[in-house]
C-alpha cells in the first residue's frame, strides 16, 4: 500500500548505497551511489547533463549534476564541494552509508544537435562533473561524431579534477585533450594559462563545431567572449547554469530566470537562449 | 466638553522639511502619509526635489520610523514621537547610528488609533467601522450611519496606555503641539499575564505560538534587530529551523526577545505587524520589567548608563557555567 | 439548477454533511477570521474574508511529505500522505477559489503533487458571493466577479430568508440531494439574489491588459523598482497571505534515529531565498520585488495562462509599512 502512495509522492527519494568515495581535491569528493532497490537499478536510466537532489537524511537536501555517462549505468556518480551544510554532511559520510536520491530532473545536452558535428569542451574546476557525463557518453558512442577536443583547467594542479579520466583522456588516441592550471608547480608539465585564454591560443575552427562549456561563472564569462571572438554563434554554445534549487521540478517556485525553471527549461541552455533571458539574475 | 488638544500643522512640518532639504542638511527625510486603506497611514520616504506635500500627520497610527535607519544611511531627517525617541536613544548607545548624521523632529501625539480594539468594544468587525475622529478629548466612530462614543482606553493602543515619554527625549526641533501622555494615570491591560501561574503561562504562549507563520515582520520592524544576518539565517549549525513549528517558534521568539533585551524600548511595532493578532508586546513588557527590576536599567532613556547585555567585567561572576 | 434553502437548514445541512467530511466554516478563533471545523454554529456570521487565506487548507505552512529511522546502518523510509477523507469548505469566496483553480496546474502539471491535488480533489468548495468590498480588494479589476459562481461546486447567495443557491459541479449537486433541506429555486431567484458591491474604491484603479503588456517593458528599468520598493520590509507577509504565492522550502527535522522532511512556506521577499554558496542573484530589495510583481503579472501567465493574483486585498491590508500593489501596478500601467 504504502508503495503506491511512494510511487506518486513525487518528494519520495530513492535510498541509494555509497559504494566509493574519491577524494578529488581539498574540498570536492566524488560519491559512487548504486540504488538499494535492484528493480529500479534496472530500470533507471537519464541523458547527459539531467542532475538530482541527492539528501542526507536530517541536513537537507543540495542539487548535483549526475556525472557519470548513461551509458554506463553499473552505478551513478556526482561529486560534491564542500561549501555549505548539507555538503559538509556528505564529506562525513564513508562507504557503506545511505543516501537519499530524487531524479533525474532537468533537460539534458541535446545529443541531436551534436552528432556529426566536431565537439570541443571547455570545462573549470568542479565543472567538468555535468561535461564528462557527456564526454563519456560521446566516447563510448565515438562514431557518431568527428573530432573532440577538451581543454580543461583548474587553478593549480592540486585542483585538477577526475584526474584519472584527465589522464585516460590524454591517452585516447581519437580525443585532443588539453589540460591547464593557472599557476602550475614544479612537477606540473602542461600548459599553463587561464582557461579562457589557453582556448584563444588553441584557435579551435568554429565551422560544424559544437562547444559545451561549465565551470565557475568567471570563467565562463571570459570562455562566451573568447568563442565569440573565435567566430562561434550562440546556437553553436552550449552550458549549464546553477539556480539556488529546492524541489527540482518546478513547483518551489525559486530557481526561475523569468518565465523559465532552470530545473525544468534548464539546466543546459545554448547561449542563444541566454542572450534572450530578461533577467540577468542568475 | 474639554478642549481638543492642539493639532500639528501640517504647514509647519512641510516648511521645515524644506528647509533642511534647501540647506542641504539631509539627504531624505522618513515621515508619512495617508495610507491607501481607512485608518492607516504609511511611511514616507522622500528625497530632496521630491513632492514634499505628501507629507501628512494624521490621527491614526504613526511608526516607529526608526528602523528605516537599519537601512537608509547617510544624513536622514527623521519624524519621532516620544516613544520612537527612545529607539533613536538606543541605536545612538548602541553606536548603530551617528547623532550628527540626524536631523530628529519631535511629533506630539495625541496617542495611536487602534480600529480593532474600537472594533471589539463596539461589537462589531473593523470593516464596520466607517470613520474614527475625535470630538474634544473623545473619540467617535461611525457605525452604520451612527456615531457612537468610545474611550480613550478602548480606542487607543495598549502601549499608548502606559505612555511615560510623550515628549521626544532627543530632538533638534519639536514640532508645536501638546506633548503629553494621552492617559493619566497609566493603565495596564485586563488580560495582563504578569500575575498569571506559570502553566496559564505556557498555555497561553503555546497556543500563540502555533500560529505563528514566521513572515519575520515583527523582526524586520525592529529597530533593536539590527543585526545584519539574523540567527535564524544561520544554518551551520542551524539553531532555529525555518519550519513554522510550534517549538522553533517559541525558540524564535524568545531568542529574539533575548537579543533584544537592553536595547528593545517597547515600542509596539512587533504587535502591531504581527498578521496572526500575536500579543508580542505581552513578552517585550515582561522582559523590560525585569530588566527594570534586576539591573535597573531602562532602554533608551539616556546615553551612559551600562548597557546590562553589552557589558562584560572580569570580575562578573560565572558560577552559572558548569 | 438552482435551490433555496433556509439558515436554519443550512445549520441542519451541515451537521448531517459532517457525519461523512471534516466540514470546515468561518471562524474568528483568537481575533483571526479562520476556517476551521463547524460546531453546528451559525455558518456565516459577519465575515468578510479570512486572514490566512484557504490555500492553507491544501498548501499548509508546514506539511510532512517522507518519514525515516535510521538505526545500526540502515534506513527505512516512509511515504507520507495528504490527509484522508473528503472535506467540505464553506463560505469560500470567489477570490480565493479563483486562488486555488490557478495554483492547481503549478502542482499538477508534470510531476503531479498529491499533497495539493489529492486534497483539492476531494473537498468540496461551498462559495458565498459578497456583498461588501474588502478593504485594499481590487478582484474586479482582476475579472473576478464578486457574484460569481464557476470556480465553486456550490454556489451561495444571501437573501433575507437564507439563500439561493446555483449547482456548479454534479458532485455539488449530489451533496444536496434528498430534497430534505433544500427546496427548488427559480433561475431568477438567483439572478435577484444578485448584490451589486457598494462602496468601490476607484482611485487606485489599473487597466489589467495595459499591467500585462508593460510589467515586461518595465523589467529593465531599475530606477523605478527602487523607487516603488524603497520602503519594502523584506517580510513574508504578503506571501504567505496570497491566495495564489506557492513558493515553498524543504527542510529536514531530526532526532536520533528519526527524522521528517517537511515542505513549508517561503518567501521571495527574503534576502537568502535565491542565496547560493557563491551568490545570490536577487542580493537587492528592489530585485526581489521586481522579482515578485513580475513572476506574478507577467511569468506566472507566461506559463500557466492566468495572471498570479485575485486581487483579494490582503497583502495591502496587512503589509506593514502600506506597501500597496495597485499602486505599483498603476504606476506600471500608466
Amino acid at each position: 500500500m504504502n508503495e503506491q502512495v511512494q510511487e506518486k509522492n513525487i518528494y519520495h527519494p530513492h535510498l541509494m548505497e555509497i559504494i566509493k568515495v574519491i577524494p578529488e581535491t581539498g574540498d570536492t569528493k566524488t560519491f559512487h551511489i548504486k540504488f538499494q532497490d535492484q528493480t529500479l537499478a534496472k530500470s533507471f536510466s537519464f541523458l547527459a547533463g539531467q542532475f538530482a537532489e541527492y539528501s542526507v537524511f536530517g541536513e537537507g537536501e543540495a542539487t548535483f549534476c549526475i556525472s557519470s555517462s548513461p551509458t554506463r549505468l553499473t552505478h551513478l556518480e556526482f561529486s560534491v564541494k564542500k561549501v555549505g551544510r548539507v555538503t559538509s554532511a556528505l564529506h562525513q559520510l564513508n562507504e557503506g552509508d545511505l543516501i537519499g536520491f530524487r531524479g533525474p530532473y532537468g533537460n539534458h545536452f541535446p545529443l541531436d544537435k551534436l552528432r556529426g558535428q566536431n565537439l570541443l569542451f571547455v570545462g573549470g574546476g568542479i565543472g567538468l562533473a555535468p561535461l564528462r557525463s557527456l564526454i563519456h557518453n560521446v566516447v563510448d558512442t565515438r562514431e557518431d561524431y568527428r573530432q573532440i577536443t577538451i581543454l580543461y583547467g583548474a587553478r593549480t594542479p592540486q585542483d585538477l579534477c577526475f584526474r584519472y579520466d584527465l589522464e585516460a583522456w590524454v591517452k585516447n588516441p581519437t580525443l585532443t585533450m588539453v589540460p591547464t592550471v593557472d599557476a602550475g608547480d614544479k612537477n606540473w608539465k602542461g600548459k599553463v594559462g587561464l582557461v579562457p585564454m589557453v582556448l584563444e591560443e588553441l584557435k579551435p575552427s568554429p565551422v560544424e563545431t559544437v562547444a559545451i562549456t561549465c565551470g565557475p561563472p568567471i570563467m565562463i564569462r571570459y570562455t562566451l567572449k573568447a568563442l565569440d571572438k573565435l567566430g562561434f554563434t550562440p546556437p553553436q554554445v552550449w552550458t549549464t547554469l546553477e539556480m539556488k534549487m529546492k524541489c527540482g521540478l518546478g513547483k518551489c517556485g525559486r530557481c526561475n530566470i523569468g518565465p523559465l525553471y532552470v530545473c525544468k527549461d534548464g539546466p543546459v541552455f545554448s547561449l542563444e537562449e541566454i542572450r534572450n533571458f530578461i533577467s540577468d539574475e542568475f | 466638553m474639554a478642549e481638543a488638544r492642539a493639532e500639528v500643522r501640517k504647514e509647519d512640518l512641510v516648511n521645515l522639511v524644506q528647509d533642511l532639504f534647501s540647506e542641504g542638511r539631509v539627504d531624505y527625510f522618513l515621515g508619512y502619509q495617508p495610507g491607501t486603506v481607512k485608518f492607516k497611514t504609511t511611511p514616507l520616504i522622500i528625497k530632496k526635489g521630491e513632492d514634499i506635500q505628501k507629507l501628512a500627520v494624521d490621527d491614526y497610527g504613526h511608526y516607529n520610523l526608526t528602523f528605516y535607519l537599519k537601512e537608509i544611511k547617510g544624513r536622514v531627517g527623521i519624524l519621532v514621537k516620544g516613544c520612537d525617541s527612545r529607539s533613536l536613544l538606543s541605536l545612538l548607545r548602541e553606536g548603530q547610528i551617528k547623532r550628527e548624521d540626524l536631523y530628529i523632529v519631535g511629533l506630539p501625539c495625541p496617542g495611536q488609533i487602534d480600529p480593532k480594539k474600537i472594533a471589539a468594544a463596539l461589537s462589531c468587525e473593523p470593516e464596520d467601522l466607517e470613520q474614527i475622529f475625535r470630538r474634544g478629548r473623545e473619540m467617535i466612530a461611525k457605525v452604520g450611519g451612527q456615531e457612537k462614543t468610545v474611550s480613550l482606553t478602548q480606542a487607543l493602543l495598549e502601549k499608548c496606555l502606559a505612555c511615560r515619554y510623550p515628549k521626544p527625549l532627543v530632538f533638534d526641533t519639536l514640532l508645536s503641539g501638546e506633548y503629553t501622555a494621552p492617559i493619566s494615570p497609566m493603565k495596564r491591560p485586563e488580560d495582563d499575564l504578569r500575575p498569571k501561574p506559570a502553566a496559564e503561562k505556557w498555555a497561553f504562549w503555546s497556543a500563540q505560538f502555533e500560529r505563528c507563520i514566521r513572515c519575520y515582520a515583527c523582526r524586520n520592524i525592529c529597530p533593536a534587530c539590527f543585526c545584519p544576518r539574523c540567527l535564524v539565517e544561520e544554518n551551520m549549525p542551524q539553531w532555529i529551523s525555518p519550519l513554522p513549528s510550534k517549538g522553533d517558534n517559541f525558540l524564535f521568539h524568545l531568542m529574539r526577545l533575548m537579543h533584544v533585551t537592553g536595547t528593545c524600548v517597547s515600542c509596539g511595532e512587533c504587535e502591531r505587524v504581527c498578521p496572526m493578532e500575536i500579543p508580542l508586546m505581552k513578552l517585550n513588557e515582561k522582559m523590560n520589567d525585569d530588566l527594570k527590576e534586576l539591573f535597573a536599567f531602562m532602554a533608551g532613556v539616556d546615553l551612559e548608563k551600562a548597557l546590562p547585555f553589552r557589558t562584560y567585567h572580569q570580575e562578573d561572576p560565572d558560577d552559572f557555567i558548569k | 439548477m438552482y435551490l433555496k434553502i433556509s439558515r436554519e437548514n443550512l445549520r441542519k445541512w451541515l451537521t448531517e454533511l459532517k457525519k461523512g467530511a471534516e466540514v470546515l466554516v468561518p471562524e474568528k478563533v483568537n481575533g483571526l477570521w479562520t476556517y476551521t471545523p463547524f460546531q453546528g454554529q451559525d455558518p456565516l456570521p459577519n465575515f468578510l474574508n479570512s486572514r490566512i487565506p484557504p490555500k492553507s487548507v491544501f498548501f499548509p505552512s508546514m506539511q510532512a511529505l517522507v518519514e525515516w529511522k535510521s538505526s545500526g546502518g540502515s534506513v527505512q523510509l516512509r511515504s507520507l500522505t495528504p490527509a484522508a477523507g473528503p472535506k467540505v469548505l464553506f463560505g469560500l469566496r470567489p477570490c480565493d477559489a479563483r486562488g486555488l483553480r490557478i495554483l492547481e496546474p503549478v502542482f499538477s502539471q508534470d510531476n503531479q503533487d498529491i499533497f495539493y491535488g489529492q486534497n483539492l480533489s476531494r473537498t468540496l468548495l461551498l462559495g458565498v458571493a459578497c456583498r461588501r468590498p474588502c478593504p485594499g480588494s481590487f478582484c474586479e479589476q482582476m475579472g473576478i466577479d464578486p457574484q460569481a459562481a464557476k470556480d465553486f461546486d456550490l454556489s451561495f447567495r444571501e437573501i433575507t430568508q437564507g439563500f439561493i443557491v446555483k449547482v456548479i459541479t454534479e458532485k455539488g449537486g449530489k451533496l444536496t440531494g434528498g430534497g430534505v433541506f433544500f427546496t427548488e429555486a427559480a433561475a431568477k431567484e438567483w439572478e435577484e439574489a444578485r448584490s451589486e458591491i457598494k462602496n468601490k474604491n476607484e482611485t487606485l484603479s489599473f487597466d489589467l491588459e495595459k499591467v500585462k503588456t508593460r510589467v515586461g517593458e518595465r523589467f529593465t528599468d531599475e530606477e523605478f523598482w527602487m523607487r516603488v520598493s524603497l520602503k519594502c520590509l523584506n517580510c513574508g507577509i504578503c506571501t504567505y497571505l496570497c491566495p495564489t504565492c506557492h513558493c515553498f522550502d524543504i527542510c529536514d527535522l531530526q532526532i536520533p534515529g528519526q527524522g521528517i522532511r517537511f515542505r513549508c512556506f517561503d518567501s521571495c521577499a527574503f534576502p537568502g531565498f535565491t542565496k547560493m554558496a557563491v551568490h545570490n542573484p536577487r542580493e537587492e530589495k528592489w530585485r526581489r520585488y521586481r522579482q515578485r510583481v513580475s513572476h506574478k503579472f507577467n511569468f506566472f501567465p507566461q506559463n500557466f495562462q492566468n495572471v498570479a493574483c485575485v486581487g483579494c486585498g490582503r497583502c495591502v491590508v496587512h503589509c506593514p509599512v502600506n506597501l500597496d500593489l495597485r499602486q505599483v501596478l498603476l504606476a506600471i500601467s500608466g
